[in-house]
């Protein structure tokens, strides 16, 4: 028997050697070769460095749903509360957008939405821009908004944000401190604490409450005692320090200076004595005799900004939504926004916080774990499994070493490149495992094989160069099933940039994956095998419960390779099931969906719709949610919030619900679909956070067919989109042309009669600066305590902008010193004006959109261009047709070449390796209907349309086609060494006896191949659908199922069909 | 095994794979959505006729026009009143058990949380004071179809 481990050191490891000498070579058995012993000890060195790596690293890597997949994108949000959409759309947004931004470098597309309070622009450049040269060039131009309008806060450009950028959602609630003074602690402790956290990119807080002085004077009040509004106004702006208004003293402060005297200078501090409302109120009104103070005239008081968004909790709540930047890492940020939380705790008093209303992390924690769990399960399973039908533990390291070694070195280079993983990484790394362990125990069984047939045989080649020789040709075999593997993936290259984001990390993983494969192949396990394997059992016995399973299949190899009629019949039946995949295919998802514990609700109600109300809404829906079964906690926000991603009016609003995670998810799922769409007049759309940021960054693909009408004059531009719509009903290949209507809502019209303002003295400027600070507020300076700045605001009592009819009877200062009524010097009326005023490349757009019907959209979209290439335009006005059906069938045809070409090089590839173009294409077709096992299981997974059956479908191709390339070169070799020995004539083919025999030799190896797979995948099955298991239980039920028809094609039909044929002389 | 059995077993198994692919999931029965918004005749108004449980989860209230007695002039809470695009003033009077349709009025002033109408609906039809705007919304066919 074998030397055991005590005698490797006298050997050499020769198989390196003889790789790159001729077989006949002799060599000594002891012969010392020089770098040999060393290299194959550096190997196993290697991979135990490897492991021990992998294994310390693990825990710390970087993990994430899914990779990013936004295009890079710069967004420049202005803040212009009291603005409507159209005063923001021509005051800000044009100016910025038209002067400023459009034709910035890199850029690919410029999209506004001007809306009654924001103007937000998104500037997308190019894929593969680098995100921060880009974001300079924009940073360049908006230097030059200082010469913007005064009317809002200064253009700010967006945070860096990952494709799901929403890390914590943090909820910070009491019944005892008001919600002014919690917005001022969120503003000037939490916020910052939060932002130096590394990774966080951006605090947006809901429901934030600005503190502020307000001065509310009534006119009414003021006329009385003789003051002007504009009295007022100056008063308050001069008894303050500083003042942003450029017509009162205020606005040059002055500097205290010092005193400096023989021996000492001392500086000049100013001490401000207006900290209150109080002392605020005692200032003297510029002016009047007798001197007035502002609370004789005013009300005084501390109060809050107009709400452009709040928090939706069953207790005041203010909600700090933290986002994090592209790269960094959910769990890490995770755990120090919460340490930070913690350390701010007892500074918050009586506070309650909660940061747990959105958690991810939760997700990527219970990921984490179900698939460390059976993962490792089943790296277990495979070697109990290799030493149960191997029979030999030694075998059953060399499998278990390879596998685990693939897995540890891919991870440490993705590790070290600093790469997220991702469901698609681990997709990759589940199909690289299971070519693995193929190619290991083929390894493994190889040099038994050839150490049983040398038994046999006069010629004994030294243990060493039998390994070698043996390894060689699997080796071969090995990097030609992994170069296959890593060339079917490649039309999924060809797909449209947004299918790049989520396809390019699965090849680079796989491609990754099978490289180290084949260097583990390669390199580790014939130094394994050579240190470990010298025994070699003397005869092949089936073993344990592959024991009746090889006896049935020999009797059915017996019966197939002598029939042709059941070969052909068995191909065809198969054939017909792979057929049932392919109109699967096209509803086809590279992106799976998390098994997410959060659910998100986006509530939107009719156009114009007050907070007020969405907030009586929102606080129904939660209690109703709150009672479903298996809902923990409910929270939201309606609205919108400094800097933060919603982009809605206050009409919209975000219910976050967490679920437990022992309650049953599709049931709960049902419950809340039922609860959500029992509310009649708003819209609400179920869904999770991913799903919600794909749908973002996919919005411009909704549609087949989209006619833009670019323009200036929006109901010009709407007439003339019906125009286009019913041309374009009018055609064949398209159906249901519709105009997308522009949400209009009900906004008050304040138009000045000059005729009327003329008689009282006053000018439209006039105006609209006493309305607008009555109603809305002017800030007039500003107030410094201890660290803080609050505004100091003039504006009118609440009862003026209550409704419609006070708005109408404020009063007006006249130059003459009456006072007028608003409604008496202008007209006020409401009338229609849009919700919100979108731009596309810089021009206001009205959108025509349509279906495709049929199956060439570049023919219906030249229809559409030539039927609407007649309507009439409004000045400056033109037409853009959009396809994103032409886009889907030319990425589909191209994929269909690319996967052409894939098809000639596999068989190029094959033909090399078999040595006939026959073997190669039938080995190629039964691959592919080795598969069928995995789609006829599919549909308990839900069908082939999603990642992980698509997989286990390529993985059981795969298998089998390395399975039956083992097979044809077997044969081959076996008819080189008949040729070598035969007498006179070389045989040519196979005969119907050899082709049993060789087959019948092969059911082992093939049996245990599948036998050591599929118990290794039953724990992902066994353990459920889980977080974590979305894309690896589907796999592994597939691959299951695909592995029974592997190997029987293998095994019956490859013989048949590939083998070359006997020629009868 | 014959040739006969084993095709035979083989064209069974393909007939059942053939059937679990095929086999769809069940379609959830319709159910009536929770408002159904119907045209009347003679009037640009259109009935709306909420789900029980719907105008509930809403909490739709409603309450009767006055006469207010200083002025003799109708009026009607002010949360009644709802702006609609063009301008034009209403208030959704209930018609039916959870049917609303809209009426027209004419606001002459709105005083705290009182509007004094010059015309409206008769004394004593109740309008709806609580959800108008999700009445609002389901006329103006706003559901989960975004």
């Amino acid at each position: 028997m074998g030397e055991g481990l005590s005698g490797v050191r006298r050997r050499t490891l020769l198989p390196w050697r003889s790789i790159g000498e001729s077989p006949s070579a002799t060599e000594s058995p002891d012969g010392t070769g020089g770098g040999g012993p060393r290299f194959g000890r550096l190997a196993i060195a290697a991979a135990l460095g490897v492991l021990v790596f992998a294994g310390a690293q693990l825990g710390s890597a970087k993990v994430d749903f899914l990779p990013e997949f936004m295009p890079p994108s710069v967004q420049v949000q202005t803040e212009a509360l009291g603005l409507s959409a159209a005063e923001v759309e021509q005051l800000v947004t044009v100016p910025l957008e038209q002067d400023l931004l459009n034709g910035v470098p890199w850029l690919d597309r410029i999209h506004s939405r001007s809306q009654p309070g924001l103007s937000a622009i998104d500037v997308v450049f190019e894929p593969g821009t680098d995100l921060y040269a880009a974001r300079q060039m924009v940073q360049e131009r908006l230097t030059q908004a200082h010469a913007l309008p005064n009317v809002g806060s200064a253009p700010v450009m967006v945070e860096p944000l990952a494709s799901t950028s929403r890390v914590s959602m943090i909820a910070l609630s009491s019944r005892t401190t008001s919600l002014i003074d919690m917005s001022v602690l969120a503003r000037w402790k939490v916020r910052p604490r939060l932002m130096g956290i590394a990774g966080v990119a951006n605090v947006a807080v809901y429901g934030m409450r600005d503190r502020q002085l307000q001065i509310q004077a009534d006119p009414a009040t003021l006329s009385g005692k003789g003051v002007t509004l504009t009295q007022v106004i100056e008063t308050a702006g001069n008894a303050l320090w500083v003042s942003p208004l450029t017509f009162v003293e205020a606005s040059t402060p002055g500097t205290g200076g010092f005193v400096e005297g023989r021996n000492q200078r001392l500086a000049v501090q100013h001490v401000l004595p207006i900290t209150t409302a109080d002392t605020l109120g005692q200032v003297t009104i510029e002016g009047t005799s007798p001197p007035l103070r502002l609370s004789d005239v005013t009300r005084v008081v501390e109060d809050h900004q107009p709400l452009i968004g709040d928090a939706v909790n069953s207790d005041p709540t203010l909600f700090l939504v933290v986002q994090k930047f592209p790269g960094a890492d959910t769990a890490e940020v995770t755990r120090s926004v919460e340490e930070a939380m913690a350390s701010l705790a007892p500074g918050l008093g009586g506070i309650r916080v909660d940061t747990s209303v959105y958690r991810p992390a939760t997700y990527v924690e219970s990921a984490k774990r179900t698939l460390g769990l059976t993962g490792g399960l089943a790296l277990f399973v495979i070697v109990l499994a290799s030493w149960a039908l191997f029979r030999s533990w030694r075998a059953a390291l060399v499998v278990g070493a390879a596998v685990t070694v693939t897995l540890a070195g891919t991870f440490t280079v993705l590790y070290l490149a600093r790469v997220t993983l991702t469901t698609l990484t681990l997709s990759a790394l589940l199909v690289a495992a299971v070519l693995t362990i193929a190619v290991a125990t083929s390894n493994v069984d190889a040099v038994w094989a050839q150490a049983r047939a040398q038994r046999l045989s006069p010629h004994r080649l030294p243990p060493n160069e039998l390994i070698g020789r043996t390894l060689r040709h699997t080796s071969r075999d090995a990097a030609v099933g992994l170069l296959v593997g890593i060339v079917v993936l490649t039309p999924t290259l060809a797909l449209g940039p947004s299918a790049m984001a989520f396809s390019r990390p699965l090849i680079t993983a796989f491609a990754l994956a099978l490289g180290v494969g084949l260097v583990v192949s390669i390199g580790l396990t014939p130094a394994l095998t050579h240190v470990l394997m010298r025994e070699v059992p003397r005869a092949e016995v089936a073993s344990g419960p592959m024991g009746p399973v090889a006896a049935a299949l020999t009797r059915l190899v017996t019966r197939f390779t002598g029939s042709r009629v059941l070969t052909w019949s068995a191909a065809a039946a198969l054939f017909v099931v792979v057929l049932t995949a392919l109109p699967q295919l096209s509803s086809t998802s590279l992106v799976p969906t998390p098994r997410d514990l959060n659910v998100l609700l986006a509530v939107e109600a009719a156009p114009g719709t007050s907070l007020t109300e969405m907030n009586r809404l929102s606080a129904l829906m939660s209690a109703r949610l709150r009672a479903v079964d298996g809902v923990v906690s409910v929270g939201g926000h309606n609205g919108r919030a400094v800097t933060s991603d919603q982009l809605g009016d206050v009409n919209a609003g975000e219910l976050w619900l967490t679920l437990d995670e022992s309650a049953d998810y599709a049931a709960t799922r049902k419950a809340i679909d039922a609860v959500a769409h029992g509310y009649p007049g708003v819209g609400v759309d179920v869904l999770d956070y991913t799903q919600d940021r794909i749908q973002a960054a996919t919005a411009t693909a909704q549609h087949d067919l989209v006619v833009r009408v670019l323009g200036q004059d929006l109901p010009a531009l709407q007439q003339t989109a019906e125009q286009v719509a019913d041309r374009m009903s009018e055609l064949s290949g398209v159906s249901a042309a519709r105009v997308v209507p522009i949400a209009t809502q009900p906004t008050v019209r304040v138009e000045v009669d000059l005729a009327a303002a003329r008689r009282f003295g006053l000018r439209p400027g006039d105006v609209r600066r006493e309305a607008t600070t009555l109603v809305s507020g002017l800030t007039v300076g500003n107030l410094y305590e201890e660290a803080k700045v609050f505004d100091v605001v003039v504006l009118g009592t609440p009862s003026a902008r209550a409704n419609l009819s006070s708005l109408a009877d404020v009063k007006i200062d006249t130059p003459s010193g009456t006072q007028v009524r608003l409604g008496d010097v202008a007209k006020v009326s409401v009338g229609p004006e849009p919700a919100s005023i979108v731009h596309d490349q810089v021009m206001r757009s009205v959108d025509v959109v349509a279906d495709v019907t049929g199956s060439d959209a570049s023919a219906a979209v030249a229809d559409v261009r030539s039927a609407v290439a007649g309507v009439p335009m409004p000045a400056e006005a033109h037409l853009q047709v959009l396809s994103s059906a032409v886009d889907r069938q030319s990425d589909a045809r191209r994929v269909g070449l690319v996967g052409l070409g894939v098809i000639v090089v596999i068989i190029l590839i094959l033909q090399a390796a078999t040595g006939g173009w026959r073997p190669a294409a039938a080995l190629v077709l039964l691959a592919l209907l080795g598969g069928a096992g995995s789609i006829a299981v599919a549909p308990l997974v839900g069908g082939m349309g999603t990642l992980g059956p698509l997989l286990g479908f390529l993985t059981t191709v795969l298998v089998t086609l390395f399975g039956g390339l083992a097979s044809v070169r077997a044969d081959g070799l076996r008819l080189a060494l008949a040729r070598t020995s035969a007498v006179d004539g070389s045989p040519t083919g196979t005969s119907g006896r050899a082709r049993i025999d060789l087959t019948r030799e092969r059911i082992v190896p093939v049996l245990r191949t599948a036998a050591i797979t599929a118990p290794a995948l039953v724990p992902a099955i066994a353990f459920g659908d889980r977080a974590g298991s979305e894309v690896f239980r589907p796999f592994a039920v597939t691959v299951v199922g695909g592995l029974v028809t592997s190997v029987l094609v293998v095994l019956l039909l490859v013989p048949t069909l590939c083998l070359a044929k006997e020629v009868d002389r | 095994m014959s040739i006969l059995r084993s095709l035979s077993f083989m064209a069974g198994s393909i007939v059942l794979a053939v059937a679990v692919t095929g086999c769809t999931s069940e379609e959830e029965p319709p159910t009536t959505p929770p408002a159904v918004v119907e045209d009347v005749p003679g009037s640009e108004a259109k009935s709306v006729t909420l789900r029980a449980d719907a105008a509930e989860a809403v909490g739709i209230r409603t309450a009767a026009v006055a006469r207010g007695d200083a002025t003799g002039r109708l009026t009607i809470p002010y949360a009644a009143v709802v702006y609609y695009l063009d301008g034009s003033t209403w208030a959704y009077t209930e018609t039916g058990s959870h049917t609303f349709q809209r009426a027209p009025i004419t606001v002459a002033s709105i005083t705290g949380d009182v509007a004094t109408l010059t015309a409206g609906p008769p004394v004593g039809t109740p309008v709806v004071v609580v959800g108008a705007p999700e009445v609002f919304g389901a006329e103006l066919e706003i559901d989960g179809e975004q």
